[in-house]
């Protein structure tokens, strides 16, 4: 059987796979490109902890450094050093980031909290401190 | 002939839709070095291999110039007591660099200036104010002029000790964006310790948006920096730091007093495509303090950005365009 075209049946499922195969990649990245924040902790370059950030969100974590235990907290779509005792206190006087791609860090305890997500939203690349 | 085009089409269309996700490789790494944290992030085919090497050049490069390694080179020509040591090329060349930059700047950034920092010991639990007896006795050996390089041979004043933290990031970057390029990465954001290189542009040719931090509130920041293929570095006076008496003393210091320097400036940022200078410049610039700053980059040639302690900013007529001003709490100087 073939129509005008001179299409056979085989030939519209080969149609319908690639539709099927595009319609399934493009689905994968708009997942992937989704505008959630995500708050995650990493010592010694690794990532330790992911959480999902949100208005409700709320979430004390206590962290075992290089040196110290580090207690960083999560409010909404936010995270900082709550206190870190370690001997310079500059990751406790950074306070809360909040932003995509904001980072703090205690680096006695080799310890990093970080914003991540779709993108920051406020187009800065990169900061100089 | 038309089933075959029909069917070219749809590979077509298919191809149209997915093409979207056919965006560069992306690699990034966090890691801790030079006692700071970095990351590099390059877009590229070979990407992955690019960042490994980047990493490892820099871990390379801490093991042979950090003067707290014992067995580092840096910390052998410390422990030198006036005999002659011989240095690798690279470490030469780093050495090199530093003691070029102390010459043009005047010793404004000064690569001697270790016993300052081992008698302040600012950014430590034991930071101090210590007494002008001490500090007179460690200017004695504070001064580029004490060291004599000869190709990979450096002889040093007994006592006088050399720290190449000032413009170690900034030398790590330029050679960082050698390796980057090596591997055919086109672009890449390299940040190392704040100190950021922009390589090539983003996506649709667009510049990078790099910001400055606001030196009263490190959350936030003061404007930005429209920039491509370029390293942006900062100095300021609110990273590293202690307070006595309502004073702050920062841990840049002034190699003439001895005392960490008093300046109107709060931070400076240079804009350079060479990002060792850029990193030396800002130290240098920040001890000069704003009217001999300004006078530095006019005749120089320096792309920077000064911020006062008066909320004033003076932006270099060339950056002019790139500067964004987006804190209220400053305003540009007239």
């Amino acid at each position: 059987m073939k129509n005008k075209l001179g299409l056979r049946p085989g030939d519209f499922v080969l149609f319908a796979l690639i539709l099927l195969g595009a319609c399934l990649i493009w689905v994968r990245f708009a997942m992937l490109q989704t505008d959630r924040v995500y708050g995650e902790i990493w010592h010694d370059g690794e990532c330790i902890e992911r959480v999902a950030l949100s208005d409700s969100y709320h979430e004390v974590f206590e962290v075992q450094g290089d040196q110290t235990i580090c207690t960083i907290e999560a409010d909404g779509e936010r995270m900082r050093f709550v206190e870190s005792q370690c001997y310079d206190h500059t990751c406790e006087r950074t306070g809360w980031v909040s932003r995509v791609g904001d980072t703090a860090v205690c680096l006695p305890n080799r310890m990093m909290i970080k914003i991540v997500g779709a993108g920051s939203g406020d187009g800065v690349d990169a900061t100089v401190r | 002939m038309k089933r075959k085009l029909c069917v070219l089409f749809l590979a077509i269309a298919g191809m149209v839709l997915t093409s979207g996700c056919g965006a560069q490789k992306q690699a990034s790494q966090d890691f801790y070095a030079m006692d700071t944290v970095m990351n590099i992030t390059a877009y590229g085919k070979d990407a992955d291999a690019a960042v490994v090497e980047c990493v490892q050049y820099i871990n390379d490069l801490e093991a042979k110039i950090s003067r707290t390694r014992e067995e580092s080179e840096i910390a052998a020509l410390n422990r030198a007591d006036g005999e002659t040591t011989v240095l690798s090329e690279q470490t030469a060349d780093i050495l090199s660099d530093a003691l070029t930059i102390a010459d043009r700047t005047g010793g404004a950034f000064d690569p001697t200036v270790a016993p300052l920092s081992d008698l302040w010991k600012i950014g430590t639990e034991e930071a101090r104010i210590p007494k002008k007896k001490e500090i007179r006795e460690a200017l004695e050996t504070v001064g580029y002029q004490h060291v004599s390089q000869d190709g990979t041979s450096v002889a040093m004043q007994a006592g006088t000790r050399i720290d190449l933290g000032g413009i170690g990031k900034g030398y790590a970057a330029d050679h960082v964006v050698e390796i980057l390029r090596k591997h055919g990465v086109e672009r890449a954001l390299v940040s190392l310790g704040g100190n950021i290189y922009a390589v090539g542009s983003k996506e649709k040719g667009l510049n990078w948006t790099i910001a400055i931090t606001d030196p009263d509130d490190e959350q936030a920041y003061l404007g930005t920096l429209s920039v491509s293929d370029t390293s942006v570095v900062t100095s300021g006076d609110y990273e590293r730091y202690f307070e006595q008496d309502g004073k702050r003393y920062c841990h840049i210091f002034d190699s003439t007093t001895g005392y960490p320097a008093e300046t109107d400036l709060r931070s400076v940022t240079v804009v350079s495509p060479n990002s060792t200078e850029a990193d030396g410049y800002t130290t240098a610039l920040f001890v000069m303090g704003h009217d001999k700053a300004v006078e530095f980059c006019e005749k120089n040639g320096i792309q920077a950005v000064l911020v006062c302690d008066d909320h004033t900013i003076y932006v270099t007529d060339d950056l002019k365009d790139a500067f964004h001003l987006e804190s209220t709490e400053y305003r540009n100087e007239e």
